[in-house]
């Protein structure tokens, strides 16, 4: 195997190898406790959902009607119309800065951190 | 150049970008993570590069790329665009670096850096044209890996390949 590499493929690799952890530190860094899941459609912010409260409800895009779900604190898409379904496959995010996309369908749904979350509402829809 | 030799780079191009399209192809259909390709059809783009230079090193590459998306029926679909933005600006590099890094660099190290811009450029441009939400680049960490992954094991192939038959092509006066 030694024969494939030289010295400068290994500084390489181990360089690389620190950035993807020091991105990774600063993705989590960034991200406080969840506590609101933010849903935009073509980069308008249309609902916000509490993590604490569990709710089904869609939003429209261009293809249709997404579905996003809230439950035990995450939320996931458990349905779309978009043809690849990646969206589903995401699964559920919970941490702040998490994010579920949908590209054909135009649809974001972001977790935002809980800092000035004491609102009293269900939700906001903008 | 004489003619027959002219005929003999014409012929290993065009075998080169069949065999990167039949990979390209092919990994298309493995059903692993959503957005995780190993990027095999890379390794046509490195051998071109080792074997003929940059100028083949982007036909292999875009040839791959334009039938590849043909193939799948996904020519100027968002996927498409992602593909050519990363294939070319990792054909690039790679080609600036092995020019530059020759020393430094054996052609896995040469991979694993295209592989890494090829994801990173992808997200950026998935970022500026389609979703335009900052929060794209969460997915930084993982693009990297996977990147220095693959970049690593189709440059491993590359290597094993040029080595079994890189000797008996008698291309290097070529080049």
């Amino acid at each position: 195997m030694k024969r494939y590499f030289t010295q400068g493929d290994i500084i390489l690799i181990a360089v690389l190898l620190v950035l993807s952890l020091l991105s990774l530190g600063a993705i989590r860094f960034l991200g406080v406790s969840g506590k609101h899941a933010v849903v935009g459609v073509d980069n308008r912010r249309v609902l916000e959902l509490p993590l604490d409260h569990d709710i089904v409800t869609t939003v429209t895009g261009p293809l249709g009607e997404t579905v996003i779900k809230v439950g035990n604190g995450a939320v996931c898409i458990p349905e779309s119309p978009c043809p690849d379904k990646y969206c589903v496959h995401m699964g559920h995010i919970s941490h702040a800065g998490e994010i579920l996309v949908c590209v054909p369908n135009h649809i974001i749904v972001r977790i935002t951190g809980g800092k000035n979350d004491d609102k009293a509402f269900d939700g906001v829809v903008e | 150049m004489t003619g027959s030799r002219a005929t003999y780079r014409l012929v290993l191009l065009s075998m080169l970008s069949a065999c990167g399209l039949i990979l390209f192809v092919f990994e298309s259909f493995l059903p692993l993570l959503p957005w995780f390709r190993p990027g095999l059809g890379n390794i046509a783009t490195i051998l071109a590069l080792l074997l003929f230079g940059f100028g083949d090193a982007l036909k292999v590459t875009v040839l791959r790329i334009m039938l590849g998306a043909l193939i799948l029926g996904r020519l100027f679909t968002p996927v498409f665009v992602f593909a050519l933005c990363g294939g070319l600006a990792s054909a690039i590099v790679m080609a600036v670096v092995y020019r530059y890094g020759k020393k430094v660099f054996s052609p896995v190290g040469i991979s694993v850096l295209g592989a890494v811009v090829h994801n990173m450029v992808q997200l950026f441009v998935a970022y500026l044209l389609f979703v335009k939400s900052i929060e794209i680049f969460i997915f930084t960490p993982i693009f990297l890996v996977a990147g220095i992954a693959t970049g690593a094991l189709t440059g491993l192939i590359a290597s094993m390949v040029m080595e079994k038959a890189g000797k008996r092509l008698p291309v290097n006066e070529y080049s």
